[in-house]
Order: C-alpha cells, then sequence, then structure tokens
C-alpha cells in the first residue's frame, strides 16, 4: 500500500472521530449551559447527562475502538475502506448527530423543555439507531486485500 | 336560677323564632359532562342566602349549572336567628378539563386575619366575586362541618405579575389561593380568616412546575389578596 492511500485512509477515519467528538461536545456544551444559566435544575441536568452519555456512548466507543484498533494495523494494509463506504459513514453521521443537536437546542433556542428535548432525541436516536450503526460499521469493516 | 331562665328563654324564643325555612334541590343529580342541571330554591326567613359556587342569590330562584366535575352546593341562609345550610350534590359522569385543585397540605404559607363584615352571607359572596371574577381563578368551595370553615380553593393560575424581569432563567410562576372563613368564631361581625398561598415556578428549559421557596413572594401575595377583600367591603 502506497503511503499516500495510507494517509488518505487515517484522514478519513480522523474526519469521522472530529465530527462525532464536535457534535457529542456540542450537545454537552449546552446541557452544560442550560445548568449554568440556571434554565434547568439538578435533577434535571443529571437526567440530561445521564441521556446524554447514554446515546453516544455505544458510537463513540465503537469509533474510537475502530480507530485506534485499525491504525494499528494500518502498516500491514489489510484493511482498506472504500471512499463509498466513508462517505455514507459521514453523511450518515452528520445527519443523526445534526438531528440529536437540533433537539437539544430546541430547549436552548426556541422555548422548548429539556425534558421534551430528551425524550425526542431517545426516541429519534432509536429510529436512526439503525442508519448510522448501519453505516459505520460497513465502513470499518469494509475489507479488501492489499 | 335567674340566668339559667333567661338562657332558656332566649333559646327557646331563637328555635320558636325566625329561623330559616330552606327548600332546596337538584334536578336531575346525575348528568353526564357537558349537560346542565336545575338548581332551585326557596327560602323562607332569611335575609340572606348565598349558594356556594354561585354567589349571593335572592330568596327563591332557579338556575342553570353546568359543572365539569361532581359537586356539592351549599345554600347558606342567614337570617337574625343565626345561619342555616343545606346541601345538594350533583354527580358529573365522565369529566371535563383539567381535574386538579391543589390539596390543603399544599399549602405552606399562611397568615391569620379578622375580616369585618356587615354579615357571613356578604362576605362569602365577597370572597367568591373576587377570587372566581376579579382575580380570573376557578374556585371550588367546600364546607368543613368539624372546624366550621368555609373553604375557597382555587385552581392554580399563571400571573405574568409574579415574574420579575430581571429574572431570566425563570419562565412563569403561578399561584394558587386557599381562604378558610371561620364562622363559628365569629362575634361582633368579625369572622376569623387565613388565607394560604401556593406559588410555583417555571425554569426557562424545564416543563416541571416547582414549588416556590421564598417566604416573602408568599406573604407579599397573601397581603395582597387579604387587602382586596378589605378593598372591596370599603367600597361597598
Amino acid at each position: 500500500m502506497t503511503k499516500s492511500a495510507s494517509m488518505s485512509k487515517s484522514h478519513n477515519r480522523t474526519w469521522l472521530i472530529v465530527v462525532w467528538f464536535f457534535f457529542f461536545l456540542a450537545s454537552g456544551a449546552i446541557i452544560l449551559i442550560l445548568y449554568l444559566r440556571q434554565w434547568i435544575e439538578q435533577d434535571n441536568f443529571l437526567a440530561a447527562f445521564k441521556q446524554w452519555s447514554a446515546l453516544y456512548a455505544p458510537y463513540i466507543g465503537a469509533i474510537t475502538l475502530f480507530f485506534w484498533g485499525t491504525a494499528k494495523k494500518e502498516d500491514d494494509s489489510k484493511t482498506i475502506a472504500s471512499k463509498g463506504a466513508f462517505y455514507l459513514a459521514l453523511v450518515c453521521s452528520v445527519i443523526w448527530n445534526v438531528v440529536i443537536l437540533l433537539l437539544l437546542a430546541h430547549a436552548f433556542l426556541w422555548n422548548g423543555s429539556i425534558e421534551e428535548s430528551m425524550k425526542n432525541m431517545i426516541e429519534v436516536a432509536a429510529l436512526l439507531s439503525w442508519l448510522v450503526a448501519g453505516s459505520i460499521g460497513y465502513y470499518f469493516a469494509n475489507k479488501r486485500p492489499a | 336560677m335567674r340566668i339559667l331562665i333567661l338562657l332558656f328563654l332566649s333559646y327557646t324564643s331563637l328555635l320558636w323564632g325566625q329561623q330559616p325555612e330552606i327548600a332546596f334541590e337538584i334536578k336531575p343529580n346525575s348528568i353526564a359532562a357537558g349537560d346542565s342541571a336545575q338548581l332551585s330554591w326557596q327560602v323562607k326567613n332569611a335575609d340572606l342566602v348565598y349558594i356556594s359556587s354561585v354567589g349571593k342569590v335572592s330568596l327563591s330562584g332557579r338556575i342553570k349549572i353546568s359543572p365539569d366535575n361532581s359537586t356539592t352546593y351549599t345554600l347558606i341562609a342567614e337570617s337574625e336567628a343565626g345561619i342555616i345550610r343545606k346541601t345538594v350534590s350533583l354527580e358529573v359522569k365522565g369529566t371535563r378539563g383539567d381535574q386538579d385543585f391543589p390539596k390543603s397540605d399544599e399549602f405552606k404559607f399562611k397568615n391569620a386575619y379578622q375580616l369585618s363584615a356587615p354579615s357571613f352571607v356578604l362576605l362569602l359572596d365577597h370572597v367568591h366575586h373576587l377570587l372566581q371574577n376579579m382575580l380570573g381563578f376557578q374556585v371550588s368551595e367546600s364546607y368543613d362541618r368539624h372546624t366550621g370553615q368555609e373553604k375557597f380553593v382555587t385552581r392554580l393560575s399563571i400571573k405574568p405579575e409574579l415574574k420579575q424581569r430581571t429574572e431570566g432563567a425563570i419562565r412563569a410562576r403561578r399561584i394558587a389561593y386557599l381562604v378558610e372563613i371561620n364562622e363559628f368564631s365569629a362575634s361582633a361581625r368579625k369572622y376569623p380568616c387565613t388565607i394560604h398561598a401556593l406559588i410555583q415556578y417555571q425554569r426557562r428549559a424545564e416543563n416541571r412546575w416547582r414549588p416556590e421557596g421564598d417566604e416573602n413572594i408568599h406573604t407579599h401575595e397573601i397581603k395582597k389578596l387579604h387587602e382586596l377583600i378589605n378593598k372591596a367591603f370599603d367600597q361597598k
């Protein structure tokens, strides 16, 4: 495998992990700001924090695992993901994360409530889980011979 | 001995004197939610007549009512001989709207007063009119036989004036009142009264209503209601 192909593959994975961590931290920041501005009280803050953590944990955990796990194997060129699989994973990740962020931002920007936002986030996350889990799984599991 | 004879005579004169006579009925006594029933009454030997949840009424009459939930109506007839009550109940099958009035134990802050009024019925009518018509609350009235208290409980209602402009983190506050007026201890047209207030607040990004812990806000609102009751009497 050439050096440029390896760098491109690493670059793609970095993009994916950056997207996930950006939205993960952005939604966490919204919950924290709501609490610090006293728009929600401690019980709701802790409940929202737990939900936020539970919502992102499977994806962030899996992506991080794939990222570090495959990075070690990169030199032996066993796994190379196709461009199509990467874009599919990226687009699905962005859709999932934007929807979740908008639902959370509803409590912050459009006079909504954290209880409603959390309820909708759980529902929507469950509905879209097959999309994002499938595309990410396909991207990282996509192998072709060196 | 003379005192006992005098007491006996005054007691019997009260009994044989101008005790109000009440005929009070409701037809039908069971309706479906949204339907109406008719209250009718005829009272003799009384100066003033009051029906709970209706207000001060003439000595005889009829009125159509359509409550949201099952309600007990109490007719109070007042004369020089005293006060007499009669109650009728209306069962409402199926219910409309929000059922919940705050329970007595939810009210944590109260103040006691002595209210001056020309009569018990006029006082009840003032409080009923003030809470329901002037302040716009939905009111539930009941009578406690054991304590002799007439109780007015209001539903929680959002009042924009309870939220200060500087309170950016608060979306709204709402308030309910419980007014207890004691008839038994009445002397010289002064009626012991306790006004309770329950204030709740809602944070800007929450649905939940939480009890307001600030005693000053409660005390301020209780005093305001007391002043309004007194003011209404002054005007009349």
